[in-house]
This record gives structure tokens, C-alpha cells and sequence, in this order.
């Protein structure tokens, strides 16, 4: 309008007489720059406006006006005066319509206008002159410019990825900060690209269709990943808008940010709040009054308020009982300080008013500025744990009671074979510090010969977790000498088999071993005598027999019969105590075999045993059987006089009124075998059925049945060696049954 | 001596064997004269009734060249002084009489003893027994360790020439 402005004064203006006149006054007063030139370009008129404009007062006719101007196009190219509007319009060309210039005065100041030239012809349509006004868009320039540099200054200062994509994805714009992000790439390496390239190929199709969306005119938001430069990932979340070109072109304009260490944090925070309800354990955030400000789900299950309930009350409300209400104002004191409170036990109440032993650890929770502003609670119940420490510390108590009021010295050692107890015995026993618990205590007394076998013993049993007997020798101080000790130690497992303690006591056998020595002294002695003094009777009763013999051979005729008789019973006398002796020999050395015992085949032993009394059981005609007998681990020596002891006195002690039958037989029972030697001979009277196997036991004179008297008692003894049981069942006239056992 | 000489063997040579007895009891010396002569071996016994004494015996006849020869030892096993085994590991280290015969005497079965007699190389071993049927039976093995020994009854003859 203000070019039509410029047409519509010209008849005006045309049509004055002076420059002076009052329309020329009212031109001034116009604030908006007018001149007027001739075809050539000189000044013939301008207001006062335009002086201001141009910063000088021309001269009219000589001046043209511009030319004292350097004048610049809106991108800062510069004008040549014959290329300014007015001049290409004194040229008869067309002017651009709302050209924005600038035009810089002598005095070097700016300005911007928009020049709306237009021509004065002559009735034949010459050219005669022109007439411009000048619009001063200086002060609109500016501010457009300052919201330039604003929005380029935000653009370039904010941390966040500003982007302008064309609609098929074309990268036309990119902040610093968004080139750090997707790269670090340059502008020249980016901008021109298509922007789907970085976008991970699991979001690439829906980035794609959110472009298009927002380039066809719909504001809108999308998280989504990227792949920079470098193969890094980033979780993006952008906000974009369509925004309109003058030439209806529509692009979009995002401004993104990495919300990666975000994502992070909220899936740290997810997975934090699920093991904060998972855990047995009550966790209760509360701040620096005390006030409860999260409670989670064992919170509620431990102390039986819900999260509704607790959250917004104090601890020392909730769940303090009243006597230990000091309690709070400390944890807090300390919690301000920034300390912490580990495994604190102690009692708190239940919403049901019941009382629970928890123990605590509490630790200061502090804000980003590292100010404390409330504190994290674990609560653990310890109800079951302090039941048991109660009881232990009572089984503790009475264990040592027992230890102490026991006659041996009593020990307990760690897993690892430290010794952490002696009972009162060991310190009157040893004199020993107290304190002391090292190795060298019970080195210290030990006798030397026994050092290294009872250390040995020791540390291979705390290796292999096995328990141990072992004897060893303690000096005892008071008597001046050495005593024997039996030390037994025993290790107590828990229920996965992991030594928890060792057990052990020492026993004084010193009187045991003393009677022991003296006894295998005098068994030995004994044997040696018994051995000894059979032999040397043996001799004499020889010669007895022998000269007897011998006198009754050569000197007959000299011989009365009552000589011959008492002869007979010198013999016969000499005879049987030649039979005892050798029995006693026998009884003697019945369990002399101190070799492991072999094993012996229970049915070559019956062999060999009826082969020795192949005369007597020819002579009764007896019958001896047996079922298959078993392989055993004795002496078949043993075994032997067994059978020959057994099955010879069934033969021996026959009924005259039937052929004699032996049957022997043998079978398992309560882990031994149990061997019977049935007969039918004459049986025993039950009175006597438990003093049979003692020595020199006789139911029966010479006369009757021949005998010493020692057989059964050889039997019972080499039973007894073998810690086997023998005995009789018998019904007088029908037989006897005779078992033993021996073992597996 | 109460029994008659019934003489089954004759010397090959013009004298009795040479016959040392070590025995402490009387009454088994007098039965083993007795078996002597029931199996008629002509013999020259010389007793001694001491395991030490014994041993001087041998020491004696070893160092004299004049001594006469020694055709068996009798060794009872249990003598007083010096063992039975002393004596025949004495007898085994002489020079003149380690080849000698030896029939060892023992009362009653004893392994230990056996096993003494075997080490010493006794060439028999005899077990005294309680009859008196039995006991004589020491007079058959007497003559058949004599006769065994035979080779060695040309020595005799030899030492008899040089004396």
C-alpha cells in the first residue's frame, strides 16, 4: 500500500507551485522518507523525514540521493547504486516489490528499509523523474534478527539434539549437541544424510512412519533407539512438530534427548522395589524425624501394619515399645552424624502389641547434594535365632557343668583343631594357664615317646574328620612321674556333615594299664610255669610207669598178688595223672595263638578231628554226620579240640542201650555261627548244666567213665577267646545238645 | 646190669662202639643200657650226666689225638649245666667229630625242641616214651644210625691201627 501511496501523492505534489507551500509543510510532517528525482537520478524534492533517514540535508539538482550510501541486501551482498530499485525503475525496468536493504550512512550507522520506487513520464510516457518512499523497517529488522540469533543461540546452547528432517528423512539440520549424540560426526558429514541410518533397525519402520506423520502436519512423541557413529546405543526420546515452509513445504522439527541413563535408572529402580519385596527381610525407608516414608510387603507381614497404616507415622510410635522409646532419639542422632547402625538387636512391637527380637542396620540415605535425608532400615527377625542362642548358651552352660563334674579331662576344639576348652580336671591336672589354648598346652606334658604319634593322630583326624582313640603318657606333677591317659576325641557334625566342634576327653587308665601289664606278666609267667612244670612231671610219672612195668616183667615170680594189685594201681595212678597233665598243657595253651586268626574250613577240621578219634569211635561204633559246615575266621587248631572235646565226650558218655549218634551242625544267628553237637547218649542232670565247663569239673568217677575233667574247660576257654558263648541242653537218658558260637 | 647180653650184631671191627651218653636221670641211663643190650650192640658207654661236663668231654677228646673214637652221641635235650643244644653245636664245631651221629632224647613232644634238634643236625630225634614196650625202640634206631654210619667204620679201624 505504501508503493500506492507514493502513485497516489505524485499529482499533488506535481501540481504545487513551491516546495514552500503548505502542502510542502504537510509532506514533512509525514514520518515516512520521500524524494524525488529527475530522469538522471538528481534530487528535485525529498522531506524532512528522508533527511532524517539519510542522515544529511542533500543538494537539490546536483545529489543523487543514494549515492552517499553503501547499501546491502538482506543476506549482506552488497548494492551497487545502479542496481538500486530506484535506479533500475528510472531505467525503466520492474522492480521487486518489498525489497528488505540496508543502508549505511556517512556517519557509519545502519538502517533498514524497503524501498517503493515508482516513475513520472511525460504525456508521450518518457521518463521524467521518480519518486521513492522509503519505509525505515529498521526497528522490525532488529527484532526479527535478535529472534534469529535468540533461537540460533538456544539452538546451539541446548544439551539436547535440536533436528529439522525433511519429510523423506533428510537430515537438514543438526545441533552440536545432536551430532555429539548421533557420532560424534561434523555437520558436513551429517546434514544432506538420511537420518533413518542411525536409527536401530528395530525402530527404523516406526521412525520412518512418525516422520511422515509429523511432516504431514501432527505434533507427536516417540522413544526410540539409535546407533551411533561408533555403534553405541542410546534410548532417544524426541518431541516434534510440523513446521510449514513459505512455500507450503512441511518439515519436522524435533527437539530429542538420550534418556538412556534414564531407562537405566528406572529399570535399576524397578528391579531395586522388586528385591525390596521380595526380600524376608522388613524395609523401611523414614526420614530424619522418624516419620515411616515406605514400608515394603515383609514390613507388613514382620510388624503386621500395611504400608497405608505405617507410611506418614513415627518408629517410635509404630513399633518402640515404651521401654526402650530412648532408643529412636539415639539412631536418629546418629544417623544425622551420617553413621550407621549395624546388627543392632533389640525388640520392637507388633501391631497386635507382641513383642519381636529383630536386629537392625540402619544406614543414612543422602540426596544428590550428599545431604542426609532419612535413613534406609533393615529389620530382620531374630526371634528363632535368639531362642536358639538362648539355648545353646544354656546347653553351653550345661555341658560344662557336666565337664567339669567329670572324672577325666575334658577338651573341645574349633573345626580347624583349635583348642577353645578345658574343663576344671585339665587345670588340676596340668597346673595350665588358663589362657592358654595354643598346641604347646598339652605338648608341654606329654612324654616325648608319645609326642609325635599323638600329634600325628591329631591332625590326621581333624584332616579326615574321623574320631580316634589313642594312649599317651601326661606327666603328673604331683606323684613325679609319668601316667598312662586314654585320649578319645570325637567330631560333632551339623546336618551337612561340616565338623562344627571336636569333643575330647582324656581318660586316666594308668592303673588299667599298670593291672593289664602285671596281668599279661603273670598270664605269661603262669603259661611258662604251667608249660614247664607239665613237662617235668611229665618225666617222674615216665619212670613210674616205665619200672613198674618193669618189675611186674622181671621180678613176677618174686610178687605176691597183692603186690601185683598195688603195682596195677601205681600205674593206673601214674596213667591218669599223665592224662591230666597233658589235658592241663592243653588248657593251658588253648588260646596261646595270638596270630590272626586264618580261616578254617569248619569240615576238614571235622575230618581231622574224627581222624584223632578214629580208635574210640571204632571201638563204640559210633555215628557221626553233619550238615555242610561253614568257612570261619578262628585257629582250626581251636576248632579242632572243639570237635574233639565235644564229639569224644558224646562217645564217651554213650548210652549202653543204643548205638551213640553224633550229629554236628552249624548256622548263622545274630551275627555268629552257631555250631551244635547233638548225641543220644546219657544227658546231664540241668543242675549241673553250668558247672561242667569249669576245670577239673567231674559228674562221673574214673571207675565209671574215664576222664580229667579239663576237656569242657579247654572248650569254654577257646570259646571265650573268641568272645563266644557255650553251652549245654540236655534231658538226662535221652542226650545232649552242646552248642557254641563263633564268629562270621 | 640186670639184662643178658643177647648180641645180634658183631662188631665189624675187634672193638664195641664208642658210645657217649649225656643223660641226667639214672633211671632213663639204666633203660637205655638195657635197650643196649636187648638189641645186643657191643658198645663202650661213657655216661655224663652234666651238659658242661659234656662239653669238656669234647674239648678234651677233639685236643687229643690219643683219644679213642666217638661213634654216636645220646643227648637228652634238658641237661643241667649246658643245654642239649650247647652240647651239640660243641660237638658240630670239632674237627675230629663233626661227622658223628647224634640222636637227640627229649621227655615230652615239644615243637621248640625239634626245631633245635634239626638246626644242630641231630641225625634223629627221639621222643621218650611212657611204656616200657616203647622205650625200648631207642635200641632199633641205635643200630640202624650205627650202621648208616658205616662208612665211616674204616676211621675207626684206622685210629684203632694207629694206636
Amino acid at each position: 500500500m505504501t508503493g500506492d501511496l507514493a502513485a497516489f501523492l505524485i499529482p499533488f505534489i506535481s501540481a504545487a507551485d513551491s516546495p514552500e507551500t503548505a502542502f510542502a509543510e504537510l509532506m514533512d510532517a509525514v514520518p515516512v522518507a520521500i524524494y524525488m528525482t529527475d530522469a538522471y537520478g538528481r534530487l528535485t524534492y525529498f522531506n524532512r523525514a528522508a533527511v532524517k533517514l539519510s542522515g544529511r540535508t542533500p543538494e537539490i539538482g546536483t545529489d543523487k540521493w543514494c549515492v552517499t550510501w553503501k547499501i546491502y541486501l538482506a543476506d549482506g551482498t552488497p548494492l551497487p547504486h545502479d542496481q538500486c530499485p530506484m535506479a533500475l525503475a528510472l531505467k525503466g525496468e520492474d522492480v521487486q516489490a518489498g525489497l528488505e536493504c540496508m543502508a549505511e550512512r556517512p556517519d557509519g550507522t545502519r538502517f533498514w528499509f524497503t524501498p517503493y520506487p515508482a516513475v513520472l513520464r511525460d504525456g508521450a510516457g518518457r521518463i521524467t523523474g521518480g519518486i521513492n518512499v522509503l519505509i525505515d523497517i529498521t526497528d522490525r529488522k532488529n527484532a526479527q534478527m535478535r529472534a534469529t540469533e535468540q533461537f540460533r543461540a538456544i539452538v546451539e546452547t541446548t544439551p539436547e539434539c535440536v533436528k529439522i528432517i525433511a519429510a523423506d528423512g533428510t537430515l537438514l539440520f543438526m545441533n552440536p549437541p545432536g551430532l555429539e549424540m548421533i557420532g560424534p560426526l561434523s555437520a558436513e558429514a551429517a546434514i544432506g544424510k538420511s537420518i533413518y541410518d542411525v536409527i536401530a533397525a528395530k525402530d527404523r519402520e516406526r521412525f520412518r512412519e512418525f516422520n511422515e506423520m509429523v511432516c504431514g502436519g501432527t505434533k507427536g512423541s516417540l522413544q526410540f533407539e539409535i546407533v551411533g557413529s561408533k555403534g553405541k546405543r542410546h534410548e532417544m526420546e524426541t518431541h516434534a512438530a510440523p513446521l510449514r515452509y513459505a512455500d507450503g513445504t512441511i518439515v519436522h522439527v524435533a527437539v530429542t534427548h538420550d534418556i538412556t541413563g534414564r531407562k537405566r535408572a528406572e529399570r535399576e529402580s524397578l528391579l531395586l522395589s522388586a528385591i525390596v519385596d521380595s526380600s524376608d527381610d522388613a524395609i523401611i525407608s523414614k526420614d530424619l524425624d522418624g516419620v515411616v516414608t515406605s514400608w515394603n510387603k515383609s514390613a507388613e507381614r514382620l510388624f503386621g501394619y500395611t504400608a497405608e497404616e505405617a507410611i506418614g507415622q513415627t518408629v517410635a510410635k509404630l513399633l518402640i515399645p515404651n521401654d526402650r522409646q530412648e532408643e529412636e532419639p539415639n539412631i536418629l542422632a546418629r544417623l544425622r552424624r551420617g553413621e550407621r547402625v549395624d546388627h543392632f538387636e533389640t525388640v520392637r512391637r507388633r501391631k497386635d502389641g507382641s513383642l519381636l527380637d529383630i536386629s537392625l542396620t540402619i544406614s543414612p540415605i543422602r540426596n544428590d547434594q550428599g545431604k542426609i535425608i532419612g535413613a534406609s532400615k533393615i529389620a530382620r527377625d531374630i526371634t528363632e535365632h535368639k531362642r536358639i542362642q538362648r539355648q545353646l548358651v544354656e546347653s553351653e552352660a550345661r555341658f560344662r557343668q557336666l565337664a567339669d563334674s567329670m572324672p577325666q579331662i575334658v577338651w573341645t576344639a574349633g573345626p580347624d583343631g583349635h583348642l577353645d576348652y578345658y574343663n576344671e580336671r585339665w587345670y588340676e591336672y596340668t597346673g595350665c594357664d588358663r589362657s592358654d589354648f595354643s598346641d604347646a598346652s598339652w605338648e608341654r606334658i606329654l612324654h616325648p615317646d608319645d609326642l609325635q604319634k599323638t600329634r600325628d593322630t591329631w591332625y590326621a583326624a581333624v584332616e579326615s574328620k574321623e574320631p580316634y582313640t589313642i594312649e599317651y603318657r601326661f606327666w603328673d606333677r604331683k606323684e613325679n612321674r609319668w601316667r598312662w591317659f586314654m585320649g578319645r576325641a570325637l567330631p560333632v557334625c551339623d546336618a551337612g556333615k561340616n565338623v562344627v566342634k571336636w569333643l575330647g576327653t582324656s581318660t586316666d587308665i594308668d592303673e588299667q594299664k599298670c593291672v593289664e601289664d602285671q596281668l599279661r606278666h603273670a598270664n605269661a609267667d603262669l603259661e611258662q610255669f604251667a608249660f614247664s612244670a607239665s613237662h617235668d612231671l611229665q618225666e617222674p610219672l615216665r619212670s613210674i610207669k616205665i619200672y613198674s612195668e618193669l618189675l611186674v616183667k622181671r621180678h613176677s615170680d618174686k610178687l605176691q598178688g597183692e603186690a601185683l594189685q598195688y603195682i596195677s594201681f601205681l600205674r593206673g595212678g601214674a596213667t591218669r595223672m599223665e592224662a591230666l597233665v597233658r589235658d592241663l598243657l592243653m588248657y593251658t595253651q588253648a588260646t596261646k595263638f595270638d596270630e590272626p586268626a586264618e580261616t578254617a574250613d569248619a569240615n576238614e577240621v571235622l575230618k581231622a578231628a574224627l581222624a584223632n578219634l578214629g580208635g574210640a569211635i571204632v571201638g563204640s561204633r559210633a555215628q557221626v554226620t553233619s550238615d555242610g559246615l561253614p568257612l570261619l575266621p578262628v585257629n582250626a587248631t581251636h576248632l579242632q579240640q572243639l570237635f574233639q572235646n565235644l564229639i569224644g565226650n558224646a562217645i564217651k558218655y554213650c548210652s549202653p542201650e543204643r548205638v551213640p549218634t553224633v550229629h554236628v551242625r552249624a548256622k548263622q544267628q545274630n551275627g555268629f555261627w552257631v555250631f551244635s553237637v547233638a548225641d543220644n547218649g546219657i544227658g546231664i542232670d540241668p543242675a549241673y548244666k553250668e558247672n561242667i565247663f569249669g576245670l577239673f569239673k567231674r559228674l562221673h568217677n574214673s571207675d565209671e567213665y574215664a576222664g580229667t575233667g579239663i576237656g569242657l574247660a579247654i572248650c569254654k576257654r577257646i570259646v571265650d577267646r573268641y568272645h563266644g558263648r557255650i553251652w549245654v541242653e540236655s534231658e538226662p537218658g535221652r542226650g545232649s545238645t552242646f552248642r557254641f558260637t563263633l564268629p562270621v | 646190669m640186670f639184662l643178658h647180653a643177647r648180641p645180634y650184631m658183631e662188631p665189624t671191627e675187634m672193638r664195641p662202639f664208642e658210645i657217649l651218653l649225656a643223660e641226667d636221670s639214672q633211671a632213663d641211663v639204666e633203660l637205655i643200657r638195657e635197650a643196649l643190650l636187648e638189641h645186643g650192640i657191643p658198645c663202650s658207654l661213657k655216661v655224663i650226666s652234666d651238659g658242661t661236663r659234656a662239653i669238656e668231654f669234647l674239648n678234651k677228646i677233639d685236643t687229643d689225638p690219643k683219644a679213642p673214637a666217638l661213634d654216636l652221641l645220646l643227648l637228652d635235650m634238658r641237661l643241667p649245666g649246658s643245654d642239649g643244644d650247647e652240647v651239640l653245636s660243641r660237638l658240630r664245631a670239632t674237627e675230629r667229630y663233626a661227622q658223628t651221629p647224634v640222636i637227640m632224647m627229649t621227655g615230652l613232644s615239644s615243637a621248640s625242641h625239634k626245631e633245635g634238634a634239626v638246626q644242630h643236625n641231630a641225625t634223629t630225634y627221639f621222643e621218650k616214651p611212657s611204656t616200657l614196650e616203647e622205650f625200648m625202640r631207642i635200641g632199633a634206631i641205635i643200630r640202624r644210625v650205627l650202621e648208616q654210619s658205616g662208612g665211616r667204620t674204616a676211621e675207626r679201624a684206622k685210629c684203632k691201627g694207629a694206636t
